[in-house]
């Protein structure tokens, strides 16, 4: 809230003091009308609010009487004395304005008094105008620098347009101001001025004017020189009544358009001058252009002080090289060099210039390099400008030259200009500008201890032309293809020098390891063929003549190629391994200088290419192996009927435009579209042949790189019908050379041998997924019968029909039959069917017919069928002890269709049984099913009366009630052991026996006292009870078998189990299924499904042990210890 | 006569509130198996065995409505009646019915011991595409009643078929079958069918 309360104080204070504002600027009042104190309040008011310094100082020239007004240029004002702390008045003012419209600081504005503000603004520019001591004080140095009278220059921006109406000139931003010059030095630095050309056409500066201002006199310069960065634009000037110019009618100094440049006032200073001041001002210019109306002159530059200080010394020799009066052209001739004396102290080589006062032409000598002491400083210079001179600027990079003589020296390449002269010569003791290490002034050099005076080379004559021969680095050197055409064999470089050389003829030579020679030679001139073809005669010089075509220019590379065929001058093919080298052979006068007319060896001596080996190109086709010979079936749809891959040798890489299918009349009258792929890509390579002939020529257009590979399939489409046996494509490739376009041709060969026959798919069981028999509980979803494979072979197939029967008697036990496989896209699929009666005459089967499957065999595959059942319960039809095997009909209803179309209606020759194997595929239906379990009777074996020899459970799964009416037992036993059979063997149910009938699988009832005789080792002992026991659903019974045991001795064992020997599902009353003694049952029991009467024994819902689980089963083994 | 009307009237408000109670437990449908929240069933209805055969269609209401008027009649348990009931659904493509009437056979295993009703709501749901709503399905039956080897075999099957990576299950389903019935031939058929 405080804050918020302080904004809005302060914005209101602020609005009121803005209405002030506005009122005071535009009624000014009279300077009375404020104290000073009162103006400063304001003033300080308006800093806090942080109004910027253009307003404060309207604001305050309007309070104290002034007038408010744009910042003046700094061109107005007028400074006639030193400002410092205290000083106030106009000037001051003024200069404050100036310093704010630069953009320096001064937070009380223009206030007409300099005070630390301002100091610090002042210190500021002079830092920015690299003046020391940056304090703040304004004096002299101060005041030049700030141009009095005239503009503070700024050069041109790259980019920025410049603006005007004509020649603008400035005093430069970096001009000299105050610097210490030193007596008797050369070029010291008088001013520096900006020409700003802001026209749209170039301008040259024809006359510039100055006069020498400071305390000093016209001696005072010795000499005076106009320069633009480190080259020297004028000779000396004299100065004369303190005025000195520089004129040129072509233009002293030429500004482009839009452009600027800068130049300096450099001037020797006369020695014993110490103490004088120095300096220039631009008094007038002269131009082919008109002046920007802002220029006023006179442009005042600094004031230098002269000082006095003991230099360095330069001296050159007297002799300067070269000497000789004529030169050959070549490269890397030294057209000057001296060696330079240098005394007291090191001085840096900042610039070197020189002038060619010979008649060459500018372009004749090229790639001037400055060298000190043989390492070449400084970049190189390509050629002599348009003044006739040659510019080494190292400002940026100086070559420091310590004492001693230091050999100093310009190189260049003599390129042209026969029968002329050149004469490089340092022609003032200024173009070596070299400054003392320790002054940091530049130096005037002497020669020969004495004035300077210019330092000349010997003028020479270029004598005439020369053509220089060499292999190029680029010559060929890899093999040549055997047979290849037009193969690049050697590469020269020839460079004429002194002038244009006209080449009549030129010896090319060929030596071959076989003494063949090359056919169909040709010599190339730059990409050109000149002169004729010719056979290469071994070890031969052939003369290839030109006439006027083969002209060499002076200081250019030209290209010689030699062009032959890989091939003996007969046209014969080389061997592999042999070699080739070209020479040019030493000319003989074959060459004249076109301005010396001199004639001219070319080459001077043999000059040799590589020697190069010619191999045997490499197209190779070869049968795929990665694809063996198949078995396509007809009607096949873009079958890949062969494949083959192209391989090419290490010489060079092939272009392979052309490859041919061959095929037989039979062969192409098998199949269409025919068509080529690329294996790694799939991409299509040419176009589809839709009815094939005897050669299928594709026009293809890939590279195979050297020693590399591309495998290339071959699709086409089957006819129907088609049944010829095998079908072998024969293919074939060509191409050219990568590198030398010769003609490769692969050796064509025989593919892949496809056999064309018909897709089969085959059908059976499926023994390891059918599962064994089993009794399951009615009602029952989803319960496997059996699993059927089917088999294909060439072709993927598709099985849309499928017939399932079952047998009729257990048909009405099945609710649904369900197919479960897989589509072709590899999900599940179920379907069910429901069955109908009516299966053969006999009826003897239900079939559930299903169609419109999609079950998938992929391509020599296979895949399974499985076939469940939902069981009906008893409630609902299903019959207790049916027997569900399901079958595949063989021949009715069964429809498969292969990838051409083709169908397929019979899976063999009988159905496909799940029961066909013994054990699998039968599923038993039982309302309920009993579960045999027991904890066995292992104590140790006592003699006596009611001794529990077994003891088991059984359970009525909680789908019904169980009923058993026969157990047989099997006993083993120690031969002694008696077991009473008569009296005492008893079936207790818990406390209770249950009524029934013991007996032996020799008897119906046990007669014996003993149940086998003492002598026996094993036998059955059989109960039958009175009447059926019944068990619960979902209950257990727990049984005990017990009698009187004698005969023991130590070790006697007694071990008794019930027994699984039913090896088939029998059922009906339980006299039919087994009741006797002698019986095979172990178990006789029922599900007690029957509903029609009641329950008993004679009703048909009985059967035996087979398939009861747990069964065998242990249920006592005791023993006597030792 | 006021008096008769008033206790007439009683039990008739005694027997709307019997009557009531009795529709309420006859009609409501308890839910033992409540569809997995992985699954999305589009639409309960499927092509059953009898789907789109008119015959067969009024054979199979005949028969449900039969198999109703059974209940309590004694001859079968309301279990089994209600168990063939949705096994006549099944064979109508009806899924949504199916589903009741296993539900309802599952609340009359009191006990929880008859592993039929679930195996048959695995088959179910498996048909439905209710992948993991049947593998639970399954996995009671076969764990209600282990020692019914057609619900190992089932769920085993199952289990290879549908979640063939799910080794971790997979492994367990066969050693719990394993340890009922021994190392039995088709339970390593089954076995071998999923990736190694």
């Amino acid at each position: 809230m405080v804050t918020t309360k302080a904004i809005a104080k302060v914005a209101a204070v602020a609005t009121g003091l803005a209405m002030a504002m506005s009122m005071l600027s535009f009624a000014p009042m009279a300077q009375a009308a404020l104290t000073p104190s009162q103006v400063s309040a304001i003033i300080s008011l308006l800093q806090s609010f942080g109004a910027d310094a253009s307003t404060i100082a309207n604001v305050q020239a309007s309070l104290t009487g002034g007038t408010p007004s744009t910042p003046p240029s700094s061109s107005a004002c007028s400074f006639s004395r030193s400002l410092t702390i205290g000083s106030q008045g106009a000037d001051v003012t003024c200069l404050q304005q100036a310093l704010i419209a630069g953009g320096f600081s001064i937070p009380a504005g223009a206030t007409g008094y300099f005070g630390t503000q301002t100091r610090t603004a002042v210190a500021s520019w002079q830092s920015s105008k690299n003046i020391a001591p940056a304090v703040g004080y304004f004096g002299p140095i101060s005041r030049a620098a700030f141009n009095l009278g005239g503009t503070p220059g700024t050069p041109g921006v790259p980019g920025v347009p410049i603006t005007g109406n004509g020649l603008k000139v400035m005093l430069a931003s970096d001009s000299p101001n105050g610097i210490a010059l030193v007596a008797g030095q050369a070029i010291g630095a008088l001013g520096k001025f900006t020409l700003v050309n802001p026209t749209g056409s170039e301008i040259k500066v024809t006359n510039l004017s100055f006069k020498r201002i400071g305390v000093s006199n016209d001696s005072t310069l010795s000499n005076v020189y106009l320069y633009e960065g480190a080259k020297r634009l004028t000779d000396s000037a004299g100065v004369s009544n303190a005025a000195f110019n520089f004129n040129d009618s072509n233009g002293v100094v030429t500004v482009p358009a839009n452009s600027s440049k800068s130049v300096s006032v450099l001037a020797d200073i006369a020695a014993s001058t110490a103490g004088q001041q120095v300096g220039v001002q631009l008094v007038s210019v002269a131009s082919t252009g008109t002046l920007d109306t802002s220029v006023v002159f006179p442009i005042t530059g600094g004031q230098q002080t002269v000082s006095a200080a003991t230099l360095a010394t330069v001296d050159f020799n007297t002799t300067t090289l070269p000497s000789g009066t004529t030169v050959s052209p070549q490269n890397d001739y030294v057209v000057w060099q001296n060696t330079v004396t240098v005394s007291t102290r090191a001085v840096n080589l900042e610039s070197f210039q020189l002038r060619n006062i010979g008649s060459i032409k500018r372009e004749d000598i090229r790639n001037f390099r400055l060298m000190v002491d043989g390492v070449q400083v400084g970049s190189s210079v390509a050629s002599i400008a348009s003044d006739d001179t040659i510019t080494f600027d190292l400002s940026g990079s100086a070559k420091r030259l310590e004492t001693g003589g230091r050999v100093i020296k310009v190189v260049g390449d003599i390129v042209g200009g026969s029968g002329n002269t050149f004469q490089f010569s340092l022609r003032r003791a200024s173009d070596a500008r070299v400054v003392d290490t320790d002054l940091s002034q530049p130096v005037l050099a002497t020669a020969n201890g004495s004035t300077f005076s210019a330092r000349s080379a010997t003028s020479a004559t270029i004598d005439s032309g020369t053509v220089s021969v060499v292999k190029a680095n680029s010559s060929p050197s890899s093999n040549v293809s055997l047979g290849a055409t037009n193969v690049k064999w050697a590469t020269f470089e020839l460079r004429a020098a002194g002038e244009d050389v006209k080449v009549e003829s030129l010896d090319v030579q060929a030596n071959t390891s076989a003494d063949h020679g090359l056919d169909n030679g040709k010599v190339f001139l730059n990409g050109v063929q000149v002169g004729s073809t010719k056979d290469l005669t071994d070890a031969t010089d052939v003369n290839f003549t030109f006439g006027s075509s083969f002209i060499l220019k002076a200081g250019e590379v030209a290209i010689v190629d030699i062009y032959a065929d890989a091939k003996t001058t007969t046209g014969a093919a080389f061997t592999t391994g042999e070699t080739a080298a070209i020479t040019l052979g030493t000319g003989s006068s074959n060459g004249q200088g076109q301005s010396s007319l001199a004639s001219i060896n070319v080459p001077t001596a043999d000059t040799a290419a590589n020697t190069i080996t010619v191999s045997s190109s490499a197209l190779t086709l070869t049968k795929y192996s990665g694809y063996g010979n198949q078995t396509l079936i007809a009607g096949a749809s873009n079958a890949l009927v062969g494949s083959f891959t192209l391989s090419t040798g290490a010489t060079e890489g092939v272009n392979v435009n052309t490859i041919t299918i061959a095929l037989s009349s039979d062969e192409k009258a098998t199949i269409t579209d025919l068509m080529l792929k690329d294996r790694a890509t799939g991409a299509q390579i040419g176009t589809t042949k839709p009815s094939p002939t005897t050669s299928n020529d594709f026009s293809t257009n890939f590279n195979i790189a050297a020693s590399g590979t591309k495998t290339i399939d071959i699709y086409a489409n089957i006819k129907s019908g088609s049944n010829i046996g095998s079908w072998i494509a024969n293919a074939d490739a060509a191409g050219t050379g990568s590198s030398t376009g010769t003609s490769v041709d692969a050796d064509a060969a025989d593919l892949q041998t496809i056999t064309v026959g018909s897709s089969v798919i085959t059908g059976a069981v499926n023994s390891g997924l059918t599962p064994d028999n089993a009794n399951v509980i009615a009602g029952t979803a989803g319960v496997k019968v059996g699993s059927f494979r089917f088999t294909s072979q060439y072709s993927p197939w598709t099985v849309q029909e499928v017939k399932v029967k079952i047998p009729a008697n257990a048909a009405t036990s099945v609710n649904a039959v369900v197919l479960k496989y897989k589509d072709a896209a590899g999900v599940n699929q179920t379907v069910s069917q429901s069955l109908a009666l009516s299966s053969g005459a006999a009826q003897t089967h239900s079939t559930a017919t299903f169609t419109g499957l999609t079950f998938y065999v992929p391509l020599n595959s296979d895949a399974n069928l499985d076939v469940y059942v939902d069981l009906a319960t008893i409630a609902s039809g299903a019959t207790s002890g049916a027997a569900i095997s399901v079958l595949l009909d063989d021949d009715e209803g069964f429809k498969a269709v292969d990838s051409s179309g083709s169908s397929d209606t019979d899976i063999g020759s009988a159905d496909l049984n799940s029961a066909g194997t013994s054990g699998e595929g039968t599923m038993y239906v039982r309302k309920s099913l009993p579960t045999i379990t027991s904890t066995p009777v292992t104590t140790a074996l006592n003699a006596g009366a009611e001794q529990d020899i077994g003891q088991f459970t059984i359970t009525a799964d909680a789908a019904g009630d169980i009923s058993w009416d026969k157990i047989s037992f099997t006993v083993n036993k120690t031969a002694a052991v008696t077991l009473d059979a008569t009296t005492t063997v008893k079936l207790w149910q818990g406390s209770n026996t249950v009524a029934g009938t013991f007996g032996t699988t020799t008897g119906d009832l046990v007669t014996q006292t003993q149940m086998f005789t003492t002598s026996a080792t094993s036998g059955n002992i059989v109960f039958v009870p009175t009447s059926e026991q019944q068990i619960g659903a979902g209950q257990s019974a727990t049984y005990v078998l017990r009698t009187t045991v004698g005969g023991l001795a130590a070790g006697s064992n007694l071990s008794v189990s019930i027994a699984n020997p039913s090896t088939s599902i029998t059922t009906g009353t339980a006299s039919a299924v087994g009741v006797t003694m002698a019986s095979t049952p172990s178990l006789t029991w029922s599900d007690r499904s029957v509903i029609t009467s009641v329950h008993d024994t004679t009703t048909s819902d009985w059967t035996n042990d087979y398939l009861v689980k747990n069964l065998p089963i242990s249920i006592g083994n005791r023993s006597v210890s030792f | 006569m006021k008096r008769a009307y008033a206790i007439g009237g009683s039990i008739a408000v005694v027997i709307l509130i019997i009557g009531g109670m009795w529709w309420y437990r006859e009609t409501r449908v308890p839910i033992a198996l409540p569809i997995a929240p992985e699954d999305n069933i589009a639409s309960w209805n499927f092509k059953g065995a009898y789907t789109g055969n008119p015959e067969l269609t009024a054979k199979a209401g005949a028969e449900i409505a039969w198999l109703k008027s059974l209940r309590g009649e004694g001859t079968y348990t309301d279990y089994e009646l209600y168990v063939s009931i949705a096994g006549a659904y099944q064979l109508l493509g009806e899924g949504g019915k199916e589903y009741e009437y296993l539900n309802r056979a599952i609340a009359k295993d009191v006990g929880n011991s008859t592993g039929l009703a679930w195996n048959n709501m695995g088959a179910l749901f498996e048909r439905l595409g209710a992948l993991h709503t049947a593998r639970e399905a399954y996995s009671r039956a076969a764990a209600i009643q282990s020692q019914v080897l057609q619900y190992h075999l089932a769920y085993l099957s199952f289990l290879v078929d549908y979640f063939p990576e799910d080794k971790t299950a997979i492994d367990a389903a066969l050693a719990a079958a394993q340890k009922e019935f021994g190392n039995l031939p088709d339970f390593e058929n089954i076995r071998a069918q999923s990736p190694s």
